[in-house]
């Protein structure tokens, strides 16, 4: 087991500078266990970046997506269909107000 | 790709903006999986469906948050409900399939000196928060910034986590060294 002072040190070692630096590598030079520790890290850190390391999804994998896409949601809502819906409205507005004015139109003719 | 892809979405053009988000994003959601899971094929599977999630959601996307914390945050939610899933279904046989084949794929990793160590059991030992923040800082490069992201945790959480993680899994190798060299000391005796 390392030495409690230094324990904290020893896992952030190589971006130690400084004092900080300097009083670890003096304390490795006498201290067994924490040299121990310290290789010990190394070996961890090896172990899991070779483990962990460059890991991407796998080839394919965007038409993988795409496919399941096409299976679950066959009947997807376009992306435009708020668009439709507003022209739709408006339309009915329109056309309403057409309609309105016709039937309106003899009683608003004022002065003819 | 942030703006391309936000702007996209307050245009409504859907399409476009998954379009742009499904390669930029794969890796890291692929990662994250990974990291959360703790299987590749599960997190394959799982990052797929994450992406049907993610379409299904576009029209809903307010801008409130960035883009990368809405897909992370819908990442988590959905490894979590594997794990829940999973949790709830597991029944462990001896003649599990699928315990053999991890058995079988474990990874040990030999140091300098010859000790071995079994990287897969400990890592399994550790606490599933330190597994999936160790996991994730090693294949997001060492960055502390990328896990405290991806996983929503404080910058000081993730620290803490990686320390108590590597301190753990140090000293198990060491351990591992301590009865390599009893073993070699007895068969020296004889």
């Amino acid at each position: 087991m390392p030495c409690d002072d230094f324990e904290s040190w020893l896992q952030d070692y190589a971006e130690l500078e400084g004092e900080s630096r300097l009083a670890t590598d003096a304390h490795l030079a006498v201290c067994p266990d924490c040299r121990s520790y310290l290789e010990a890290l190394a070996e961890a850190d090896a172990a899991l970046s070779a483990r962990f390391a460059a890991r991407r999804a796998p080839v394919g994998f965007e038409q993988a997506v795409l496919r399941r896409m096409e299976r679950q949601l066959p009947l997807r809502r376009p992306p435009y269909l708020p668009e439709i819906l507003d022209f739709v409205g408006w339309a009915a507005v329109v056309a309403i107000a057409a309609g309105l004015l016709y039937q309106l139109g003899p009683w608003l003719q004022i002065g003819t | 790709m942030e703006q391309e892809i936000r702007s996209r979405l307050a245009e409504r053009r859907y399409q476009e903006a998954f379009e742009l988000l499904l390669p930029a994003y794969q890796h890291k959601v692929f990662r994250l999986a990974c990291a959360m899971l703790g299987n590749e094929a599960q997190a394959e599977e799982a990052a797929q469906e994450i992406f049907i999630r993610i379409w299904k959601a576009l029209g809903g996307y307010r801008g409130q948050a960035s883009v990368s914390t809405w897909i992370y945050s819908i990442a988590r939610n959905t490894c979590l409900t594997v794990l829940r899933r999973q949790a709830a279904e597991r029944v462990v046989s001896i003649d599990d399939s699928g315990v053999r084949l991890a058995a079988e794929a474990r990874q040990v990793v030999g140091s300098g000196r010859g000790t071995m160590f079994d990287l897969d059991r400990l890592l399994a030992e550790l606490p599933e928060n330190y597994r999936q923040v160790v996991a994730l800082y090693y294949m997001e490069d060492k960055s502390y910034e990328e896990v405290a992201r991806q996983l929503d945790l404080p910058m000081g959480t993730v620290k803490t986590y990686l320390h108590r993680a590597r301190k753990l899994l140090a000293a198990e190798i060491e351990r591992s060294k301590l009865e390599e060299g009893v073993r070699e000391n007895a068969l020296r005796r004889f």
